[in-house]
């Protein structure tokens, strides 16, 4: 129960210090004033605990597709809104006030959507009480593991935004949402919506799924073992798009903060 | 350019959506989950046809119906029966597990070409 504790928090809560490092490597001479940060974590505790309780009534809806198809607006929504506010990154100039706010909300759904998640399993395990000290150590490992690789990754990218390699930056960036945005697929074929093929290669042999190095992949890049076509689709449409999208960008370089710094706030 | 490219696109999306459902009646198997335990714990369905996994779960908490072999994730609320659609699958043996109670939660789906289908509704 330890050890499977551990893998669902990684599971379901890594995704969220990555996207946090991401952002706080790339959004730089900005602070959010004291009410925002009480509006938006007065949102989150709502919004996880009203789609933690509206979870099993959503399961229904659709013919059982309720929680998929939810899922897929959230992630697409995500996507977007990542994919918009981040021609700041590719240009390396400020945010604007509008790119802020959308990043921020952005990351409020995407909290929302692991956390309600999680809570499910969390709820499941507390019922039987004998249990909970375990859940709890569980949660603390889980906690330092996601801290630990997450302090790592942001000094990775703080420094390689230090030495100006924006490319290898935005491929992080690119792979991360691509990655996100392929689950889409799993969850429309599990519920039939989009057409299931079979898998076109399976990479067991070098990096299983359920291993330590397959989760965390499948967090970093959207590693899947054996992939559909249909999902092979999307993360080469979704990849080619990003990268396009930051090759005309990056025409427009205007390197803001590194000219003029000063600190924006919302 | 993109008015002109919106018919290919129509298309490409209508053949992405269109479910195999339209031209066939999908097959339809039963599981069941209490005190933690898949049944049948072996489930037979037919090769290279997508089928319908119906899954009661009738504990009073909540399970994650979880393979890696068969790329599905989904949670089975307490009391409720929850569809998953898997397939088409090449002939083969295919592990599932509930990702919360992993130790006791397990089973497989054997897949084979000719199936004498006993759980299709």
């Amino acid at each position: 129960m330890l050890i499977n504790t551990v893998i669902l928090f990684l599971k379901d809560l890594l995704p969220i210090f990555i996207l946090f490092c991401l952002l706080k490597s790339n959004i730089r001479h900005f602070r959010i004033q004291k009410k925002v940060v009480l509006l938006v974590l007065t949102i989150i505790f709502i919004g996880i605990i009203a789609t933690f309780k509206l979870l099993p009534l959503l399961s229904e809806l659709w013919q059982g597709a309720g929680i998929e198809i939810i899922q897929t607006i959230q992630i697409g929504f995500v996507y977007v809104c990542l994919v918009f506010s981040s021609s700041y990154i590719i240009q390396k100039r400020y945010p604007t006030s509008c790119q802020l706010y959308v990043i921020v909300t952005a990351f409020v759904v995407f909290l929302v959507l692991n956390i309600s998640t999680f809570i499910v399993f969390l709820e499941s395990y507390l019922i039987n009480s004998e249990s909970a000290k375990v859940v709890f150590a569980g949660l603390a490992i889980g906690l330092g593991i996601s801290l630990s690789f997450s302090s790592l990754l942001l000094f990775l990218l703080l420094w390689l935004t230090k030495k100006k390699y924006y490319t290898i930056t935005y491929s992080f960036w690119a792979f991360f949402l691509t990655g996100q945005l392929s689950q889409v697929v799993n969850l429309l074929q599990q519920v039939d919506i989009i057409q299931s093929s079979e898998a076109l290669w399976d990479s067991s042999i070098l990096v299983e799924d359920r291993s330590e190095y397959g989760h965390i992949l499948n967090t970093l890049v959207g590693y899947e073992a054996s992939p559909s076509g249909e999902f092979i689709l999307i993360y080469l449409l979704s990849l080619f798009t990003l990268f396009i999208y930051f090759y005309v960008y990056s025409d427009k370089k205007s390197y803001e903060y590194i000219d003029r710094p000063e600190e924006k706030s919302i | 350019m993109i008015e002109k490219a919106r018919p290919l696109l129509n298309l490409w999306f209508l053949l992405l959506l269109t479910p195999f459902t339209l031209w066939a009646k999908t097959k339809e198997f039963h599981l069941t989950i209490e005190n933690h335990v898949f049944t049948p714990a072996e489930l037979t369905i037919p090769a290279n046809e997508k089928v319908k996994l119906v899954i009661y779960n009738k504990d009073k908490a909540a399970e994650e119906f979880d393979s890696f072999d068969l790329n599905r994730e989904k949670v089975l609320f307490a009391g409720r029966k929850t569809t998953i659609f898997v397939g088409p699958l090449s002939p083969g043996i295919y592990e599932y597990f509930g990702e919360y109670n992993p130790n006791t939660a397990r089973g497989i789906i054997i897949v084979e070409v000719n199936v004498e289908v006993n759980y299709v509704n």
